[in-house]
């Protein structure tokens, strides 16, 4: 690699990194303890627990757990009904003023088997929900959201950049040196590029299924107008129903039509997962991957038999195969502790690069004084040395 | 030319393939496959720790 090739590549790692590196750390710091909110969410209390009883015992209907959650908030009517992915005994209800709001949702946890409302989980304050809204909009809704995609891509800019400068800096090194009795700021610069070369593949991951994850809106709405619109084209033009049928129904109907599945979530006839004519029901499968990617079927909300139902398009199966890997909550404990370090690693990786650039002055002064500016002309080796030292100027 | 390419990025790409392959397994399924993910995704931690923490003498690379 040449002397200019180097400095222009220094160049895009240094401004690339600097942008993104604050955001980036808050982005680290808050997703540590989302990593583990279940455990989190046990130790605060704020976790749904459903009671002990037999494992065979009886469901009662979806529509009697709609009354149990509509009875506590008159005014408000179904947004969405979920359950977790390894526990059917709880329906998660989220009720709203209309189907599209965003604001003064309220959520009833029943249990599936004694239709009693469990609790009221808090969607929108407490300590998780600051580290969530910090991670994922920064309280500023999609444009946050989006935000923070364009600090993801310069990550991932910033990471490419180091990659490349990783061969003329580590040309006269072994793999993995980290010099502790020189400088502080060569220790630092060691541990740099051997945490950042080492956790490359997983920080590259974590990077590009985080930026796909910012476009989970404008995904959704174009899967809304691409298929849900074909799917339902019959229904164009017509008065949305006064009254709905059987949720339990139309959920049955689903159920029957894709056998061997099992429902996620139920989205209410309006919401931006429906139309205002069907309940959309997400069925998802049972293996690890399947678990992640649901089947939408399209239920006329008025007579509960199924109107469509159509493979997930190729952008959001990738959607929602980024979660998972951003996530990293799909390998039991043991992963979620290995992302907890490797974002530990990645915190390392953030501060220690920030570090190198604030204590760059020395150097430079000592590397300029006796050399003419412009050393475009200079061999590789000279090139390979001064980038060894650890300028990127 | 590959001696000396793979002296710079041969541990780099092995452990970049094994962490690869760790965030596929775990997608895989469950149980032995969750076993391989956590091991092969152990391994950049494991080498991080060690390199990060160990105090070894410098030793002299040949050209």
């Amino acid at each position: 690699m040449t002397s200019t090739s180097v400095r222009r590549w220094a160049w895009v790692h240094k401004w690339s990194s600097l942008v993104c590196t604050v955001f980036m750390l808050l982005l680290c710091l808050t997703g540590l303890p989302l990593i583990f909110h279940h455990e989190i969410g046990h130790l605060l209390g704020t976790e749904v627990k459903a009671p002990a009883m037999p494992q065979a015992t009886p469901h009662v209907s979806l529509d009697q757990v709609m009354q149990v959650a509509t009875a506590r908030y008159p005014g408000k009517g179904g947004m969405f009904v979920s359950q977790e992915e390894d526990d059917d005994r709880v329906w998660y209800v989220t009720l709203s003023d209309t189907p599209t709001s965003d604001k003064d949702l309220k959520q009833v946890a029943v249990d599936a088997r004694t239709a009693l409302a469990l609790a009221e989980p808090k969607l929108d304050e407490g300590f998780m929900h600051i580290m969530f809204s910090l991670h994922v909009d920064l309280f500023a809704g999609l444009p946050g959201t989006l935000f923070l995609g364009f600090m993801g891509l310069l990550l991932m800019t910033a990471i490419i950049s180091g990659v490349v400068l990783y061969a003329p800096f580590m040309r006269k090194l072994d793999f993995g040196t980290v010099r502790h009795d020189s400088s502080p700021r060569t220790k630092w610069l060691d541990m740099h590029n051997m945490l950042g070369i080492v956790t490359l593949a997983w920080a590259s991951v974590v990077t590009l299924t985080g930026v796909i994850n910012t476009l989970a809106d404008p995904v959704i709405d174009l899967w809304r107008s691409d298929q849900l619109s074909q799917m339902t084209a019959q229904y164009k033009g017509l008065p949305p129903p006064q009254r709905l049928g059987s949720l339990q129904a139309s959920v049955d109907a689903a159920l029957a039509f894709k056998p061997g599945m099992k429902v996620q979530f139920i989205a209410f006839p309006g919401t931006t997962f429906s139309t205002p004519h069907h309940y959309g029901v997400f069925l998802r499968g049972n293996t690890p991957l399947t678990a992640r990617l649901f089947t939408p079927v399209l239920v006329d909300a008025q007579t509960a038999r199924v109107t469509d139902s159509r493979a997930l398009p190729w952008y959001v199966t990738t959607l929602l195969l980024s979660q998972p890997l951003h996530f990293g909550d799909y390998g039991g404990r043991p992963m979620q502790i290995l992302w907890a370090l490797l974002d530990i690693a990645t915190i390392i990786v953030l501060g220690s690069g920030l570090y190198l650039w604030l204590r760059r002055g020395k150097r430079n002064a000592a590397a300029t004084a006796g050399q003419p500016r412009d050393s475009s002309a200079a061999p590789p080796p000279a090139a390979a040395s001064a980038a060894a030292s650890g300028e990127l100027r | 030319m590959t001696r000396r390419f793979m002296r710079l990025w041969g541990w780099p790409i092995a452990i970049g393939l094994t962490t690869l392959f760790g965030l596929i397994a775990g997608l895989i399924g469950d149980d032995i496959w969750d076993l391989l993910a956590a091991a092969t995704l152990g391994l950049p931690v494991l080498v991080a720790t060690w390199l990060g923490l160990a105090r070894r003498t410098q030793r002299p690379r040949r050209r």
